[in-house]
């Protein structure tokens, strides 16, 4: 008994302590905004970077030429103005663009953010030794880039450049440089890929600084004395990182995060219901999630079911689907099916319309087709060969759900699919690797692809549905896995990319979305947006957040938390 | 003894170098690193794809790629620019010479992502592990002495309830009770996610799910072996024969029997110890800890293979080193044992 004594003191004691020290933990300090991301930047420098969550970081730190709203419309940051003909800023021809830098900007170092850094990051771009993952676009554009004066550059082009954002500002130009910290490690190494300023950066041109980058757990940032555009009124935003999306929600909805992006729209009921206090924000995302379906024939390394071919069998599978059910059931009506490769842009035609659900109508084309069940099994056939498509995508669980819907609903119409889940790393493997797409192992894949946001040159169209993209043995690096190919709409891609015409790109984009709804290489199924969960109750005001394509933080200094 | 040793080092070498290979090949048939770029928002082009492939030498075949992980490649022409000539000396020095490669991911040695890792790894770790064991001593040999009382069906049903459950909905279900549903009650919550402000008493707050979780769902295997263990000694003849003796209850459990039923443990211990640098994949991710298992996890998203195969290669030579090292401790503990 004499020594259970102490032990019980002891215990007590522990306790006592441990009870001091657990304060209520929620409470965050008004200047401090603390935000969730589900993953931890691979790069701070925005050339070396694919990565949205990266894109983010940097957007905190730094500034843009100009940014995008979300409206989508331009406004100035560094840049006196967004550059036009009208003003001047673009040359009549489009070959060339002079910009001009608001006077007094500054590094967040005290140096001098003039038009010298500018030329300095698009001569970086230019240097193929820096192997960059970003700005190729530029690269193949640039003719020259010339120093006016110290706030003054100008850009030369090889060809007409209508879409300044595309080569200046954001998104094309995310990150400039500053030459007094890349310049002598370039001058040094012949290239800045492993400069220590990638992954440790001390030298920043937006409203904040990183003070802090604890690896896998936290970055910090606090207001940049120095950047002259605008005075932050949070002084302080930290950045967690959760990799489990559940534990995520959970943090948020236990008030110890303020904000988290990339909510996806299966998640949006849950976290919406895990507290009265948050709200969510949808703003235009930039994807669409569609069935890819494979046209590619016999002579590629695999080819897609014969019967998708038949263009009446991939309108049949677009009728067959109820996509308002699922938008509705299993994505809460947080978004609503469209049949537009530019859906929810400036770009979308109003009169296209969403081909209803019209199971009737399907089994119509089907059997029109030719594919009908001749032995009874519930399953069309034709010539001894069964409608059974084999459906793929990745393993994420939201579209796992649908994939089990879709099946259900072709099913009502005779088409049997076999659903299939890989990882990400195999699903979009390279041909070298055996990718699943890239090879054509599937008959329908599901995944999402970029729209246009404020241009109509849309990836999609001029890359993953281009006739000499459709890849093959001498081709590998080709990206219309769908096998598609229309020269009429490669030629109106061109149309949207090259043409000085705004009436003339946008015809072309109606032209391409009527040529998608007759021929459906892809059923679309709804428009992504991009989701953010607050806590309402720390904002003085809901927070005007921006698109994440563009900048999620483009009206961060105006953000106020509640006293 | 001494030349055990040496010979269980030599034997280790082939060892090392088949399981390198295996793993190596393995790694590289994981998945593509590339694939990651596939639903960005600003993809890189079939150009810049080609460079990434052939910066990151998997442009070459496997086992040229492994040849180059292994010894290096700083003793040959390659061809850095992709025209088919041959231009200039490689730049790798291979991980005999102490180069474990470039992360994919973040272009950094991958050594230095390890090394961010560890120490929070650690802190997990070796905690949770000290309290299991510390526990599963205290638990078996009170199980054992007391065998089938109703204390010890309390304590082992208890222990097996947690054991059969899987970490993640234990370590959700805490999240879900001391975080979120505190804070609901207007109770002070547990924090959720990292290692806190810097502050020890931070830290010790943020370690209280974590490492509860971790103890939970490893302390039954280990209580039940320790008290399997006990069991078999409190049967033995000299145990008898101390209490018969008269010596205290007490003093022939500590001196008598948990020595000695302790030898077996010290061999699950030395297996054990290495895996504690390996970290814990799910309870990391949960509660959001900055540890090697976590770390493990991401690269194998991205396919980081210079990262993977440097957590495995490590773990794999720990095993080697901890097996050689509980062998030595057995002939302390044990002065019967003898190696020849």
């Amino acid at each position: 008994m004499k020594h259970r004594k102490p032990h019980l003191i002891f215990a007590l004691l522990l306790a006592l302590m441990l009870a001091l020290a657990i304060a209520p933990v929620g409470a965050q300090d008004a200047s401090t905004l603390v935000v969730g991301f589900a993953q931890e930047p691979d790069s701070m420098n925005g050339f070396y970077s694919s990565m949205a969550f990266a894109q983010w970081a940097n957007d905190l730190v730094q500034a843009s030429l100009w940014d995008v709203t979300d409206t989508l419309e331009s406004v100035p940051v560094l840049a006196v103005e967004v550059p036009s003909v009208e003003n001047g800023g673009i040359s009549e021809d489009y070959m060339s663009y002079t910009i001009t830098l608001k006077e007094g900007l500054l590094w967040s170092d005290g140096e001098p953010l003039t038009a010298e850094d500018l030329v300095f990051t698009y001569q970086m771009i230019e240097e193929a030794g820096n192997n960059y993952i970003q700005g190729s676009a530029i690269a193949d554009a640039l003719e020259s880039v010339e120093l006016v004066d110290d706030l003054t550059f100008r850009l030369n082009f090889n060809s007409p450049k209508p879409f300044p954002e595309d080569m200046a500002g954001s998104p094309g130009l995310s990150t400039i440089l500053p030459e007094h910290v890349f310049g002598p490690v370039f001058e040094a190494e012949g290239t800045i890929e492993f400069a220590l300023e990638n992954q440790d950066p001390t030298v920043f041109s937006g409203p904040y600084v990183l003070t802090e980058w604890r690896r896998g757990e936290q970055m910090t940032f606090t207001a940049n004395p120095n950047f002259t555009v605008a005075t932050p009124s949070i002084e302080t935003i930290i950045i967690r990182f959760f990799p489990d999306t559940d534990s995520q929600y959970a943090a948020l909805a236990a008030g110890q995060l303020d904000l988290v992006p990339n909510v996806s729209e299966g998640d949006i009921p849950r976290v919406a219901a895990s507290s009265e206090d948050i709200e969510i924000v949808t703003v235009f995302g930039g994807y669409i999630e569609s069935l890819w379906l494979n046209l590619r024939t016999e002579e590629h390394p695999r080819a897609g079911h014969p019967a998708l071919q038949d263009v009446r069998v991939r309108q049949a599978i677009r009728l067959a689907l109820n996509r308002d059910a699922i938008t509705e059931e299993l994505l809460v009506g947080a978004t609503s099916p469209t049949d537009s490769i530019y859906s929810r842009s400036p770009f979308e035609d109003p009169n296209l319309g969403v081909t209803a659900h019209d199971p009737a109508a399907a089994a119509a084309l089907l059997d029109e087709a030719g594919w009908v069940d001749s032995d009874g099994d519930g399953v069309r056939d034709k010539d001894g060969v069964a409608l059974e498509l084999r459906y793929s995508t990745t393993t994420a669980g939201w579209r796992n759900n649908i994939q089990a819907v879709v099946q259900q609903q072709l099913a009502e119409v005779g088409i049997a699919t076999i659903l299939e889940a890989y990882p990400a790393t195999d699903f979009f493997g390279t041909w070298a690797n055996n990718g699943i797409n890239a090879v054509g192992e599937y008959d329908i894949a599901q995944y999402a692809n970029n729209t246009a946001l404020t241009n109509p040159a849309n990836v999609t169209v001029v890359e993953a549905l281009a006739c000499d993209q459709i890849p093959s043995e001498t081709n590998q690096g080709g990206q219309n896995f769908t096998g598609f190919c229309s020269e009429e709409m490669d030629a109106l891609a061109q149309v949207t990319l090259t043409s000085l015409d705004p009436q003339e790109r946008l015809d072309a984009a109606y032209a391409i979305q009527a040529i998608m709804a007759e021929n459906v290489p892809l059923v679309n199924l709804f428009p992504r947006g991009d989701n953010y969960a607050y806590v309402s109750t720390r904002f003085a005001e809901a927070p005007v957040i921006g698109s994440g394509v563009g900048n999620m933080w483009f009206d961060v200094v105006n953000w106020q938390l509640a006293g | 003894m001494t030349k055990y040793v040496i010979r269980r080092i030599i034997q280790a070498i082939p060892l090392l170098l088949i399981i390198s290979f295996v793993l190596f090949a393995f790694m590289n048939s994981l998945g593509d690193p590339l694939a990651v770029f596939a639903e960005s928002r600003q993809r890189p082009t079939a150009a810049q794809r080609e460079i990434m492939i052939r910066r990151m030498g998997l442009d070459r075949p496997l086992l040229e790629q492994y040849i180059t992980w292994l010894i290096g490649n700083d003793w040959q022409q390659v061809d850095s620019d992709g025209d088919g000539v041959v231009d200039s000396n490689g730049t790798r020095r291979g991980v005999l010479r102490g180069d474990l490669g470039i992360s994919f991911v973040t272009r950094q040695p991958a050594w230095t992502r390890i090394e961010e890792r560890l120490p929070a790894t650690l802190l997990l770790m070796i905690p949770s592990y000290l309290i299991t064991l510390a526990l599963a001593i205290a638990i078996g040999v009170f199980s054992a002495v007391r065998q089938y009382s109703f204390l010890d069906n309390v304590i082992t049903g208890t222990a097996f309830f947690f054991y059969s459950m899987p970490i993640f909905f234990i370590a959700l279900l805490t999240i879900y009770i001391f975080a979120v549903q505190f804070t609901r009650w207007g109770l002070p919550a547990l924090p959720i996610g990292g290692t806190g402000n810097g502050t020890l008493g931070d830290l010790a707050l943020h370690m209280v799910m974590p490492v509860f979780c971790l103890v939970a769902i490893q302390l039954a295997a280990y209580t039940r072996f320790i008290r399997s263990s006990m069991l078999e000694v409190l049967g033995q003849d000299y145990i008898r024969t101390a209490y018969a003796k008269g010596i205290a209850s007490s003093a022939v459990v500590r001196q008598h029997a948990f020595k000695n039923a302790a030898l077996p443990l010290v061999t699950l211990i030395g297996l054990d110890l290495p895996f504690l640098l390996a970290g814990a994949v799910v309870t990391e991710r949960i509660f959001a800890w900055p540890g090697m298992g976590r770390l493990f996890i991401e690269s194998f998203e991205r396919a980081d293979i210079p990262v993977m195969m440097t957590i495995l290669m490590l773990l794999c030579v720990l095993v080697i080193v901890f097996q050689i090292l509980t062998d030595i401790v057995y002939t302390w503990l044990d002065p019967r044992i003898r190696y020849s």
